[in-house]
């Protein structure tokens, strides 16, 4: 029997905005994980690829059936925008997770800029890092009432002078043109199983492109 | 946006009834804060005021909020307590904690018994609160 992917995993956004004028971070209200590139999924995909040593590879893969895999990622670009988005679904009993050092190789071997993003409002933390080229540029890492860390190489601030951490971070995203998308995770993916990628609230021409990837 | 999201069920001689998305759960795994209603960016806040607008705060009830944190949180701000009782919301805190003879094959941790922080609220809804969320008596390791 085919699996809902749509039942696991929704997508949200703010009403009355089109997916090409979204910007900066949906919401901060969940426990998320991206790595966004720079560059069309296909590139993105095959570097990934060949970073993680993924065998399986189906393209333009949204609205199809796929089999799914326990080591699985999702590579998409919403329609209109610039960067890719690397995702990996919750799948119970995978082993490997998105790391700041991806995004550093990605960057590195695409020539282009990446950004490392992970915010959880369980843990009441956010963090990002940009690199260009394979080079750190600006990393900002903040726990709410606890600690704020700022190294940047675009701009003279000190960590002491930002006043609120989420929306430091929301302004960066926005200025780089980028967004962070409210993923929701309902349920997990059941590994072994074939079901039709689809997200649920997310439509077919809202994206550019989504890929499936995954280690077999 | 909670964590979870359940119907409240008010058992009452005569009535009662199940109210959707009336009880919402939230998880905190935080330090240096009591959850106060400012608290990321007003989401505490955010969350009183959907219950506030619930379908058992519509019918009466008093819809209500459950918070499972870590021991750091050792209680909840009074600003988060009194805005719950002023708009008619039970507040509700669960730690996790430890088991002390875990069951063979599971791990040691779980969430403890949820407690009312505003039993004010219940009381002055003439309302009886029977056990709520998921969590049993345990042990914070100190």
């Amino acid at each position: 029997m085919s699996f809902e992917i749509s039942n696991a995993i929704s997508f949200f956004k703010s009403e009355h905005i089109l997916i090409e004028e979204c910007r900066g971070i949906e919401t901060i209200d969940l426990n998320l994980e991206y790595i966004l590139v720079r560059a069309d999924v296909e590139l993105v995909a095959q570097a990934f690829s060949q970073l993680k040593q993924m065998d399986f590879w189906v393209h333009d893969a949204y609205n199809r059936e796929i089999e799914l895999h326990t080591e699985s990622t999702l590579i998409f670009q919403f329609r209109g925008r610039p960067w890719s988005l690397i995702y990996k679904p919750y799948i119970p009993r995978a082993q490997f997770y998105l790391k700041e050092e991806d995004a550093l190789r990605i960057s590195e071997s695409l020539d282009t800029a990446t950004i490392y993003y992970t915010a959880s409002d369980t843990c009441a933390s956010l963090q990002y890092h940009l690199y260009r080229a394979g080079v750190s540029i600006e990393k900002f890492a903040f726990e709410e009432e606890v600690s704020t860390e700022l190294k940047s190489q675009l701009r003279q601030i000190e960590a002491s002078e930002i006043e609120n951490g989420y929306s430091f971070a929301m302004d960066f995203i926005r200025e780089q043109d980028a967004y962070i998308p409210a993923l929701i995770v309902v349920t997990s993916l059941p590994p072994d199983q074939t079901g039709i990628l689809r997200i649920g609230g997310l439509m077919p021409e809202e994206l550019a492109r989504m890929d499936y990837l995954a280690k077999r | 946006m909670p964590d979870g999201v359940l119907p409240l069920v008010v058992t009452r001689i005569g009535g009662g009834g199940t109210y959707a998305d009336s009880v919402f759960y939230e998880a905190k795994a935080v330090r240096s804060t009591f959850l106060p209603p400012s608290y990321s960016k007003y989401q505490i806040l955010g969350f009183i005021d959907a219950l506030k607008n619930s379908d058992a705060k519509v019918a009466g009830e008093i819809p209500a909020i459950i918070f499972m944190t870590t021991s750091d949180i050792s209680r909840i701000s009074l600003k988060t307590r009194f805005a719950a009782t002023r708009d008619g919301v039970g507040v509700w805190h669960a730690i996790a904690c430890r088991v002390i003879v875990p069951p063979v094959g599971a791990n040691n941790l779980q969430l403890g018994e949820a407690i009312v922080t505003n039993p004010e609220v219940y009381v002055l809804g003439l309302t009886i609160p029977g056990p709520i969320g998921p969590g049993s008596r345990g042990t914070i390791n100190p």
